[in-house]
């Protein structure tokens, strides 16, 4: 007998498999982030890999990276079989990656970032500064990624902070790169200037793995798509055999509905006016210019942007985190001249922050003592000096039920519930609070369907109740669904401001990437 | 005295005083330079400066006191890198746990091997071994090279080679890399939990060569009280000079500064010190890296990474 | 076996929050058992030895305190400073500090012990409200400069250890306050004794035991209700594990830092004064007993629990009263600093010992497969 025709048959196919994953699963404590995944990777291929946010698309890529090593599964690298997995050895086998966050050091100079690890050497121990600004100028010049290589990283833009992390790749001789949600922290003119890159990178007979949650962009740059769900590939397709509707409901599992659970109210009086602030950011530089806006009561303002146009330092500012350097803020006609948290939660501002984890919740804390967080001066949870421990435990109870936060145990410590859940905490804590003003930031980042509908119902009864809402949020379809107005933020400004039936989706995205501008008088502040 | 004697005076005690101080706070630099903290250089010291005694003791050759000092500081780094950066436990506690150690630990063996709770008898030491006996004979400048032992010349030159070390070799420039973004370092194929053991062990080494450099350097025998919160200036000495090589050598100077000028008012203008009572000028190092940390005199900034036990395969 | 697992998942926490301690101890006790042994004596006449020395041979000895009351005597002043670290650490601060509060405690307690001439109801408090004053401000203003500029307090409560040392034993007590001013044909250093009626006298004959250890008792019960039934204690607690959240809540997280660490460093002052009243009488001219240092060892040993905490002192405080027993067969009691020592760098990597326990918790229970999460924790 001569060789088995199965045998044969793969080792051909791998000539033209850049990776091929099998059966791969990865569990974390409580969380199955990959089961039983499968796929190949065709060498000059450019492969999406989509899903929603834990869909396990990033332990995926670290695990392909050799981050994790996969609990079972395999992994083949241009055609060879990977035992214990590091990134040494990806790197050897020509796999770059590209974080989310960048890995970059801030202090070192550009070329120190990208040589780092494989410095060129005099003598094989003193640096050879010459001979590396040099080569990272060749590299940067023959795949158009310009730098100035002696630049220290802290002083470049998210952007060209980007380029650097794809040389960096570029550098160690990687074919297969990995695109970890690259334009997440993109502007529209650096998302369409990274496409050109990596079509280059693909002419230049580079495998690129382009992860994302975004359908558009997707479809425009991959070759095929696989979309992730609860940590199992539910789907690969080719571009032409699939649409952005026939993704999501891969990706959520159920046609998406793009309907507003809202009925429409008057809104009524101003209670927060914003009036030319400007605030400046932690690099030292404005990145609120100038802003005006009105918040009234039965209102939703909704703040639309792309990520790092300066919706974070509103949000700071207008919860007292952040001081304004210039303008005024008033809170039903009362001038705010102390910004401290407790100062802008005693006027009636309640705030549900965007990182729950490092803002929003005491995670060593029980759930009844997060769902009192901020209010245990007050009467029903204390007497004088002392916590009224019964009066928190029976509030604590009756929250619970209300808002089904699970499991219903109010003695459990909040680290240990799902993200959902902990969620959930903070909205019953901050609605409870009964405020005037609730400032929400971005709040389903990270929850599934279920629980985006609960918060985004929530919301909505809260202006039915003639609260004024402010919602910041990087989710255009969110925006659209739930505000009465829309404001949208780019480069720290204020270039739209529109109310939501007059909107179309089209024209808020064209202001959200800094396309067009509403002239001032139009704007309805 | 004229004024030249003098100046010539207060040079050498500079470099004597000022020997463990930059030896001990080197031992900072390395190690905090590649993200681990280590506030156990006190005891680190003492281990150092009692097995250097103990080595000369046995052997009658203050050489192998030098060496088994220094081994005996590694090995205190070595325990300390294995908490810190195998465990992942807290650095700061770790530290915390060796200096205590170190202060039970060496009164124990103080008094198993000489049996007191004082001092140890006196041993064959460096003190009058200058590394150049020649240049000692030079007219004026003679008496710098006399207290130029092997450790002030290597307190002297070291700085300099790590200086080179860190920011001119491919080992510096990862070194670095590992303080500031361990994860980035990894994922450039950097070993870190390498790079954080060597540092640390090293630093270990230093801080034990410091404590030597007191017991058989300056002294000829090893006291309970040693090194008295040495450790501890050098650490500020560390922060005071920013972290960097010569920047802590600069600082331990002029921290050593406080302690000759308070020795030499002393003798040369007692009057002073009814104005200025000692214990000023023996608090003012301390008093002053507050006073920097605080932002009143500068700014000092860690290694981002300092004190941040990194984990591979941590959730991104 | 089920219900044991089920009982294990409930309780695991706070089975391990006892395991680390004992475990550090037992841990200690065989490092210095080996070293022990390693000088040619027995291990097991040592601890006897050891343990006779700080109860006694018989249960009349026992009750008569004449070797007990040392062991609460030290333990009383340790838990003061432990719990000072403690204190600390639930408002996420670490205090090395307590060193340099105990000996401002200490100098304060000299000062007007000898100054004040009131009966001891009256002299006594007042001494101790001043204590509480002074070392609380020390140990304030390290909380003040973390929060109002950011120093690490790490760094500052180092510096300010120092920093009191040389200005009290290099100035002050060599200086304006030495006895020689007062009495110049004393032979002592240090400064002059204080008044009998500052004093706090044996409350038993035969032994050293005083008040000491009622003042720690209090204290434990104080610091135990105020971090756990009181607003205040919520708010600290709130500030030490998570600052950003508490400070976003509207909790005002710069002042309960300052406040812990103005009790932290009340606390240690306290000890401080203890001392000077009960056992030394004077400052003396060293004086660097070393238990502000010891004080972190008992909190971290006693997981920063006031109860963990004072637990773990008076066993220490036992252990060292009865190690000088240990001398009759010529083993030094310094070797109870070793076995802290050791405690303390177990409890250093008790992590080690629960990824261990996370770990064969993961092999035992693959059903963990079944629960999916919407969301995998950034």
């Amino acid at each position: 007998m001569g060789r088995n025709p199965t045998l044969f048959l793969t080792e051909v196919k791998d000539l033209v498999n850049a990776i091929e994953v099998k059966n791969i699963t990865k569990v974390f404590p409580e969380v199955v982030a990959n089961d039983n995944i499968s796929f190949e990777i065709k060498k000059g291929e450019i492969f999406a890999i989509i899903g929603e946010n834990g869909a396990g698309k990033t332990t995926l890529m670290n695990i392909l990276y050799g981050l994790y090593t996969p609990d079972s599964g395999d992994v083949y690298i241009g055609g060879k079989k990977i035992i214990h997995n590091s990134p040494k050895k990806a790197i050897d086998l020509g796999v770059g990656m590209v974080h989310q966050h960048f890995m970059l050091i801030p202090k070192f100079s550009v070329t120190d970032n990208i040589v780092l690890g494989q410095e060129f050497t005099v003598n094989g121990l003193v640096l050879d500064q010459k001979k590396s600004i040099q080569s990272v100028r060749e590299i940067s010049e023959k795949y158009k990624l310009k730098v100035d290589p002696e630049e220290k990283v802290e002083n470049l833009s998210v952007g060209v902070q980007q380029r650097v992390e794809i040389l960096k790749v570029l550098f160690r001789g990687a074919v297969i790169l990995i695109l970890d949600e690259p334009t997440a922290v993109l502007t529209p003119q650096e998302s369409r200037e990274l496409f050109d890159t990596i079509r280059a990178l693909k002419e230049q007979g580079k495998t690129v793995i382009f992860i994302s949650h975004k359908l558009k962009e997707v479809l425009e740059i991959a070759d095929r798509i696989a979309v992730l769900k609860n940590g199992r590939v539910v789907g690969i397709k080719g571009k032409e055999e699939t649409s952005e509707k026939d993704l999501a409901r891969m990706m959520v599992g159920r046609d998406v509905i793009f309907e507003s659970p809202k009925k429409y109210a008057e809104p009524g009086e101003v209670t927060l006016a914003v009036e030319n602030i400007t605030i400046i950011g932690d690099k030292g530089i404005p990145t609120v210019k100038n802003i005006s806006f009105k918040l009234r009561k039965s209102e939703i303002l909704g703040i639309a942007g792309i990520e790092g146009n300066g919706q974070a330092e509103l949000v700071e500012a207008l919860t007292g985190l952040r001081p304004i350097e210039s303008g005024t803020i008033k809170i039903n006609d009362q001038v705010i001249e102390e910004f401290t948290p407790w100062n802008i939660r005693k006027k009636g501002v309640a705030h549900i922050p965007e990182d729950r984890r490092k803002r929003g919740l005491i995670l060593p804390f029980t759930v009844s003592y997060n769902l009192i967080l901020g209010r245990q001066r007050e009467k029903n949870f204390s007497r004088s000096i002392l916590l009224n421990n019964s009066g928190i435990s029976k509030y604590s109870e009756g929250k619970i039920d209300e808002f089904d936060i699970r499991p219903r145990n109010k003695n459990l410590k909040t680290e240990s519930l799902s993200g959902g859940n902990q969620q959930k905490i903070i909205v019953a804590r901050e609605i409870s609070y009964n405020p005037e003003i609730l400032i929400a930031s971005q709040p389903t980042r990270g929850l599934d369907v279920g629980a985006i509908e609960f918060v985004h119902k929530r919301l909505v009864d809260q202006r039915e109740f003639g609260k004024a809402i402010l919602l910041i949020s990087l989710e255009l379809e969110e925006i659209m669904m739930l505000s009465d107005r829309i404001a949208v933020i780019y480069n720290g400004e204020f270039v739209g401001i529109l109310n939501r039936n007059e909107a179309s989706e089209e024209e808020i995205g064209l202001l959200m990437l800094g396309a067009k501008r509403q002239p001032k008088e139009e704007m309805r502040v | 005295m004229s004024i030249i004697q003098i100046i010539i005076s207060v040079i050498s005690s500079l470099l004597k005083f000022g020997t463990p101080l930059i030896l001990a706070g080197l031992g900072g630099v390395i190690t905090e330079n590649a993200g681990v903290v280590n506030i156990a250089l006190e005891g680190m010291m003492r281990i150092g400066g009692f097995f250097a005694v103990f080595g000369s003791y046995l052997t009658g050759n203050p050489w192998y006191g030098l060496i088994l000092g220094l081994i005996a500081g590694a090995i205190a780094g070595l325990l300390h890198a294995y908490i810190s950066v195998s465990l992942k436990g807290n650095q700061i506690v770790s530290g915390v746990a060796i200096n205590i150690f170190a202060l039970g630990g060496i009164t124990f063996f103080l008094e198993r091997y000489f049996n007191t709770t004082g001092h140890s008898p006196s041993v064959n030491s460096f003190i009058d071994k200058p590394l150049f006996p020649i240049l000692v004979k030079i007219p004026v400048i003679g008496e710098i090279f006399s207290v130029m032992n092997i450790f002030v010349f290597l307190a002297i030159t070291l700085p300099f080679i790590i200086h080179f070390y860190l920011y001119r070799t491919s080992w510096g420039l990862r070194h670095r890399s590992v303080g500031e973004n361990p994860k980035a370092a990894d994922t450039m194929g950097i070993n870190v939990y390498l790079v954080r053991y060597i540092a640390v062990i090293i630093s270990g080494a230093l801080a034990g060569l410091s404590g030597a450099s007191i017991s058989i350097g300056q002294l000829s025998l090893f006291d309970n009280h040693m090194p008295a919160g040495l450790g501890f200036i050098a650490l500020a000495a560390m922060i005071f000079g920013k972290w960097k090589p010569i920047g802590t050598l600069i600082a331990a100077f002029f921290f050593t500064m406080a302690t000759v000028a308070q020795i030499y008012i002393q003798t040369l203008a007692p009057h002073i010190l009814k104005i200025i009572p000692r214990g000023f000028f023996l608090a003012f190092p301390y008093i002053l890296t507050i006073l920097i940390l605080a932002g009143f005199v500068g700014r000092a900034v860690a290694p981002a990474a300092d004190g941040v036990p990194y984990e591979k395969g941590e959730k991104l | 076996m089920n219900e044991l697992l089920h009982w294990w998942n409930r309780k695991r926490e706070n089975v391990l929050d006892f395991a680390v301690p004992i475990m550090a101890i037992l841990t200690g006790f065989f490092v210095a058992a080996i070293l022990i042994k390693a000088t040619g004596k027995s291990p097991i006449d040592a601890y006897r030895l050891l343990i006779q020395g700080a109860f006694g041979r018989t249960f009349q000895e026992l009750l008569s305190l004449r070797l007990a009351g040392e062991g609460l005597l030290k333990g009383g002043i340790l838990a003061l400073t432990g719990l000072s670290v403690a204190v600390a650490f639930k408002s996420g601060l670490f205090n090395i500090g307590a060193e340099g509060q105990f000996i401002v405690g200490s100098i304060t307690a000299a000062f007007l012990g000898f100054k004040l001439h009131f009966p001891p109801w009256i002299n006594i408090p007042i001494i101790l409200l001043a204590v509480i004053l002074t070392s609380g401000l020390y140990g304030a203003l390290a909380g003040y400069l973390k929060v109002k500029k950011g120093v690490h307090e790490v760094i500052t409560t180092i510096m300010l250890n120092w920093t009191a040392v040389h200005l009290i034993e290099n100035w002050i007590v060599v200086g304006p306050f030495n006895i020689l001013r007062y009495y110049p044909r004393a032979i002592r250093a240090g400064t002059p004794y204080v008044q009998d009626n500052s004093r706090l006298f044996p409350l038993f004959e035969g032994t050293r035991l005083n008040a000491t250890i009622f003042i720690a008792i209090i204290a434990v019960i104080v610091v135990y209700y105020l971090l756990n039934k009181t607003v205040t204690g919520y708010e600290i607690q709130a500030t030490g594990k998570n600052p950003e959240a508490a400070r976003y809540s509207g909790i005002k997280t710069g002042k309960s830092m300052i406040l812990a660490m103005f009790i932290s460093g009340a606390l240690a002052g306290l000890a401080g004064a203890c001392m000077i009243l009960g056992t030394e009488k004077q400052y003396p001219g060293v004086f660097r007993p070393g238990y502000g240092f010891d004080g972190i060892a008992m909190a971290l040993i006693g997981a920063t629990s006031p109860i963990g905490t004072f637990a773990t002192s008076l066993f220490f405080g036992f252990l060292r009263s009865g190690a000088t027993s240990m001398q009759l067969i010529g083993i030094h009691k310094t070797f109870a600093d070793i076995i802290q020592g050791t405690a303390t760098l177990f409890v250093a990597s008790q992590l080690a010992i629960r990824y261990l326990i996370m770990r064969l918790e993961k092999r035992r229970k693959p059903e963990v497969k079944e629960i999916i999460k919407s969301e995998v924790p950034k």
